[in-house]
């Protein structure tokens, strides 16, 4: 049973508050606020107890979002109960930010009470609050002008655009306030790929995780079927020796989704519900997987105090395909005097620094093509040798001690670990395992085409290779 | 002076557009109070106008009222009475919705006079024709049993409830069990148990519950006992596809489900074949957010502990990477140990090296603590294990310090079988400065003092700055020294009367003067017997001291994806105060730490049998408090307790010591005679630094004080191990109808 509901700004005061069940005073922002400000936000557990209260909390654009509890109650309701009401005001006021916190208070208690009461979970799809809702969404002046000029820039580029249908309020929308009624869906097919390297290059492990989201704004209740590739299993491939198509470890679907005919031909139904949702999730096995990059890193040693490390980074796909946002960056010893990066190639939308104060070599590619090759040389100039004897020399020591002094090859493999491992993060629209085949909308009451937008898209989720 | 003015200001304002006729600027007013209310400001002045706005066929400012009611009606019963009139109106509305919101709002009042008169308008309301009443009204009843449990009753609205379990609508049926299993939790006898049939029931509302409907559904469900193994079988059939929900609190609420009912299959391979069922969707939840993620690695942990098997060929997505949040990675490193096998050591002693080398010092250090529980853990592949860890001390890396700690910890699972790594690790002596690294160094170098041909002159490096030491080094020194003595006396006599001294003389620590009187006792008596006592084998520590009591993990395992699964500790360990602060008001829960105390101290005054318990506790805590805590507090502990029992006994003995501080002698003389027991507790005490890591976390309390000696008070604690501290956890109930 949930106590209390808050949204916390920046600053430390509540932008919203609510008390389910009186049975918690209401410091509580106090403590959370006081709790995680001491403590780095993103190294903190996002559930914890004091005192006899549990809190949960997530932190979205600034803002701290949590709730309250006297009871062993269900961690991950509290966690989808953070999410649906993030969520759903979204839906609501289009976009999300401390101001429509404070513009639409009113909207959000009162959705807010459609979705708890009592501290129990009551509606949660924007379809069915709805009904309840009756505060207009209030957006400011310039806001409105973004979403118009928003929609007129989707019409010209249709390739890889960021789907902003989030900026479309579904009230707007729905009541007419300023905007036509538009017909239109989005779906999205993303998928996070993490993948590790050993130092030689070869794989250690590899994993990718997809999901299909779609946003939907058709009016009526439209029937969507969905078809994607056909040729899937789900299912581990030890258990279908023969079977050369896709596999999918796991597969989670919306729970409305009729799923009957996946595995035969890949099509799934739904009647969607309004605003945004996923469809599926999935993992996708590992010997189904393409892996888009391939990392290898060369150390050479000059004179005395110079480590040269070459990293060459291959691209593996369809020449005519190119990742964006291409970037490579990884730590050199705190120790290093002077480093130096230098390109090969002569491409002049590449750019490799060092950052000093974090240690940090990044390498950026605004483009990377299929069927290339690209690497960047890193020069460590490294203090002087010494003999490292410790300051307070113990005379007792000798008798024991082995032989302390280092040989070269000690030094390579001293300073190799403490070069952090080589991390690639890289945006890849069209390309994924799962690929959107068919899109049909069938109304009984009318026909008619929506507009439909349609995106599949790569990301790194955690991509790297150890030195 | 001027702030309070301008807030009046501010008020009034308010106050005339609250009054306008007009409903555009009443909205503006409303609107206007609920923000500051938001804020926390108090705006309980504006009461009556407030009020006044409640009539008006506006929703938008009805619910804001609404809102402003359930906050301030119980700071002024007498004028809310007033509303009860437009409240009770508002329940014969013909538009469903205002129904449900003045039954919702009116249950949320808990003002007396309001309540007496609910009870009408919700008896209709429990048999409203629209679902969206009956279940805004169920939840209504733990609202109103809340405030007046024997109104509730005596109205028959339990009845009412449970005959809702068997509503047509999903979210009516999953609101009357939600509020039914509430009135059970504050009930000693259940007022209601599902049996087959509401089984059944629940089982077919749960096809097309909403999803948070679904998820409260399967928790009650989990309530339910099985009659047979078929039965159990039947319902889990039906529980499984929920599995591949993309709600994650369905896919736990299931897994604990399905861990349930796997218990009453009586066929063993078919409940294995079940429980594997769990595996995907759980690797599939730690492809969602962190937070989720945390929660499933939390359970996870669990579920390995008990089936250690089932999760072996996914040890893949437990790797750490390097943008995951440093408190995920910690649990993957718990999650890496608990699958350790032979099979893949060699794949994890990879990662666990990589892990070493990164930056955050808390990672860093568990992964180094990882290799050495692997090692532990795993006999054949302790050598593999131990030469990675010989492996980082060569590359230096920056926490060689953790290396010496776990390395004190794999020598006491393997006495004198890697005797050869201690020349590498003197070679760091100097460069330890942690007070752990440097007291388990000079444990090993003391345990292994026949090995090391001069160590008396290692351990008197250390005996040249005894003062400045942290107290753990102090009396790692001091058991050193003694048992240096014990092996070599000739080398060491005079450091050992150094350190003798140095302790008892001018050190003002009694932990460390009561132990160096000890040994002086043990070591003045007969020689061949104190090398028997100090020089025993000590017990072994094995992989299982990290791991959960049967018990503790049985009970944390029927509440997976509860909170009590997250934080792994029994429900009743975390909800202590619940109780309290329901019999108190709201406002008084802020003085409990104070009257603990004072009541603690009254008692002591009253009842000097168990002072002895209080003061010991609280000198522990503080202690505890001090950061100066590590196992030593145990073992301080328990010699305190010793000598109180033996002073007790032997009081009229005669000493002819000249060390006649405590009757020590008749202590030692005492600990020498009794039996093997004693002994290795002496060995134990000694080396209580290293003892074996036990984690209690979640035992329950145990009874210190009971409510009739106490005269109403009881007394609950329990010594808890957290991370390396030492906790006294006291819990005080107040059993009489008085308060504190």
């Amino acid at each position: 049973m949930i106590s209390q509901f808050v949204i916390l700004s920046p600053r430390g005061n509540n932008l919203i508050l609510r008390n389910f069940r009186n049975d918690i005073k209401e410091d509580t922002s106090d403590i959370i606020f006081r709790k995680l400000n001491f403590e780095k936000i993103s190294d903190f557990p996002p559930v914890f107890h004091e005192n006899g209260i549990n809190y949960a909390f997530i932190k979205y654009s600034e803002l701290i979002f949590f709730v309250t509890s006297r009871f062993n109650i269900s961690s991950s309701f509290l966690f989808d109960f953070l999410d649906s009401i993030l969520t759903s005001i979204k839906d609501f006021c289009g976009v999300f930010n401390e101001q429509t916190v404070i513009d639409n208070f009113g909207l959000i208690y009162e959705l807010v009470d459609e979705m708890i009461d009592y501290g129990a979970p009551q509606l949660t799809e924007t379809k069915n609050l709805k009904k309840f809702i009756f505060n207009e969404t209030k957006l400011d002046a310039q806001e409105l002008k973004n979403l118009k000029s928003n929609k007129k820039a989707k019409k010209k580029s249709k390739k890889s655009i960021s789907s902003d249908a989030k900026k479309t309020p579904i009230s707007g929308v729905f009541a007419g306030g300023g905007f036509q009624t538009v017909e239109e869906i989005y779906i999205d097919i993303i998928e996070k790929l993490h993948v590790e390297f050993s130092n030689n290059g070869s794989l250690i492990s590899s994993q990718c995780n997809g999901l299909v989201m779609i946003k939907n704004f058709l009016s009526g209740n439209p029937i969507l079927e969905i078809g994607l590739n056909e040729n899937i299993k789900i299912g581990s491939p030890k258990d279908f020796q023969y079977f050369q198509g896709i596999f999918l470890e796991d597969v989670l679907f919306y729970h409305k989704c009729d799923s009957s005919k996946f595995e035969e031909s890949g099509v799934l139904q739904i009647i969607p519900p309004e605003g945004e949702f996923i469809l599926m999730k999935y993992r996708v096995s590992e010997t189904s997987m393409n892996l888009p990059f391939q990392i290898a890193t060369n150390f050479e040693e000059f004179g005395q105090n110079k480590l040269e490390i070459r990293v060459t980074i291959t691209s593996d796909f369809e020449k005519a395909m190119w990742a964006s946002n291409v970037q490579i960056s990884f730590l050199v010893p705190e120790i290093s005097l002077d480093v130096k990066c230098e390109l090969e190639g002569n491409d002049i939308t590449q750019t490799a620094k060092f950052q000093k104060q974090d240690h940090l070599v990044v390498w950026k590619l605004p483009r990377f093509n299929g069927e290339r090759e690209e690497s960047v040389r890193v020069t460590l100039t490294l203090p002087l040798q010494k003999k490292n004897y410790p300051k307070q020399i113990n005379a007792f020591q000798e008798t024991i001690s082995t032989n302390t002094q280092l040989t070269s090859a000690n030094t390579l493999q001293l300073i190799k670990g403490k070069i952090g491992p080589i991390c690639l993060s890289f945006d890849f629209p069209d390309y994924s395992v799962l690929k959107m085949k068919t899109l049909k909308t069938t109304d009984q009451n009318r026909s008619y085409v929506p507009t439909r937008w349609i995106r599949e898209f790569s990301k790194s989720d955690s991509y790297f290779s150890w030195v | 002076m001027f702030s309070s003015s301008t807030q009046k200001g501010e008020l009034f304002e308010i106050q005339t557009k609250l009054q306008d006729p007009k409903t555009e600027k009443k909205k503006e007013g409303v609107k206007k109070v609920i923000e500051l209310m938001t804020l926390g400001k108090d705006v309980s002045a504006l009461f009556t106008d407030v009020m006044n706005c409640m009539h008006t066929t506006d929703i938008e400012i009805k619910k804001l009222v609404y809102i402003y009611l359930m906050k301030y009606a119980k700071y002024k019963p007498d004028l809310a009475i007033l509303v009860v009139n437009t409240f009770v109106q508002d329940t014969q509305d013909e538009n469903p919705l205002i129904r449900a919101l003045a039954i919702r709002t009116m249950g949320s009042i808990r003002v007396e006079n309001v309540i007496d008169h609910l009870c009408q308008p919700l008896g209709l309301c429990l048999k409203d024709h629209d679902p969206y009443v009956r279940k805004t009204a169920a939840l209504c009843v733990a609202k109103l049993y809340d405030t007046n449990p024997e109104l509730a009753e005596s109205r028959g609205f339990i009845q009412n409830l449970i005959d809702l379990v068997s509503d047509s609508n999903p979210m009516v049926v999953s609101n009357a069990i939600t509020a039914l299993m509430e009135i059970n939790q504050s009930k000693k006898e259940p007022v209601f148990q599902i049996d087959k049939k509401t089984a059944v029931n629940l089982l077919n509302a749960l096809r097309q519950a909403p999803e948070w409907g679904a998820a409260f559904i399967l928790d009650s469900l989990s309530k339910y006992v099985p009659k047979n193994s078929k039965q159990a079988t039947t319902i889990s059939e039906r529980i499984l596809p929920r599995l591949n929900h993309n709600n994650s609190a369905i896919v736990l609420s299931s897994v604990r489900l399905i861990l349930h009912l796997s218990g009453f299959i009586e066929n063993k391979a078919n409940a294995v074949n079940l429980i594997t069922k769990v595996v995907p969707p759980l690797v599939t939840l730690m492809g969602n957010k962190n937070e989720i993620r945390y929660l499933a690695l939390r359970n996870i942990n669990l579920i390995i502990q008990k089936w250690p098997s089932i999760f072996s060929h996914e040890i893949q997505i437990f790797f750490c990477r390097y943008n995951d949040p440093i408190y995920i990675k910690l649990e993957k490193l718990e999650i890496l140990v608990l699958l350790a096998s032979e099979k893949n050591i060699n794949q994890l002693l990879h990662e666990f090296q990589e892990y070493s080398m990164e930056v955050d010092e808390q990672f860093v250090r568990k992964s180094i603590r990882a290799i050495s529980r692997c090692a532990i853990k795993l006999e054949k592949s302790a050598e593999i294990c131990i030469n990675v860890l010989i492996d980082l001390v060569k590359k230096k890396i920056n926490f060689v310090q953790e290396v010496v700690v776990v390395i004190k910890d794999i020598f006491r699972k393997y006495p004198s079988r890697y005797e050869k790594i201690i020349g590498l690790l003197s070679q760091n002596l100097p460069t330890l400065d942690e007070p752990e690294a440097k007291a388990s160094m000079i444990w090993i170098i003391g345990e292994y003092s026949e090995q090391i041909d001069n160590a008396h002159e290692l351990l008197a490096s250390f005996l040249a700055s005894f003062k400045e030491e942290n107290t753990d080094v102090q009396l790692q020194i001091l058991s050193s020294l003694v048992k240096l003595f014990l092996r070599k006396p000739h080398e060491s006599e005079e450091l050992l009367q150094q350190v003798l001294k140095l302790s008892t003389e001018s050190e003002n620590n009694p932990d460390l003067r009561d132990r160096a009187f000890i040994y002086w006792r043990i070591l003045s008596s007969d020689a061949d017997l104190s090398s028997k006592i100090i020089l025993t084998e000590k017990p072994k520590i094995t992989e299982k001291s990290f791991h959960f009591e049967p018990s503790v993990l049985d009970e944390l395992l029927r509440n997976i994806s509860f909170l009590s699964s997250v934080y792994h500790k029994v429900p009743t360990s975390f909800l202590n105060s619940y109780q309290i602060t329901q019999n108190h008001e709201e406002d008084e829960f802020e003085d409990e730490n104070e009257d603990e105390n004072e009541d603690e101290n009254e008692k002591e005054e009253k009842n000097p049998k168990n002072k002895k318990n209080i003061i010991k506790s609280e000198n522990n805590q503080e202690k505890s408090n001090n950061n100066n805590n590590n196992n030593n507090n145990n073992s301080n502990n328990n010699n305190e307790d010793m000598i109180v029992l033996n002073e007790n006994e032997n009081e009229n003995q005669n000493e002819n010591d000249d060390m006649s501080l405590f009757s020590l002698n008749d202590i030692i003389s005492n600990t020498v005679k009794k039996t093997q027991t004693q002994n290795t507790f002496n060995s134990q005490l000694q080396d209580s630094i290293f003892e074996t890591p036990v984690i209690i976390n979640n035992e329950p309390r145990k009874l210190l004080l009971n409510s009739a000696q106490g005269k109403g008070m009881e007394i609950l604690g329990l010594f808890k191990r957290k991370n390396d501290d030492i906790i006294l956890d006291l819990e005080i109930k107040n059993q009489t109808n008085q308060k504190f």
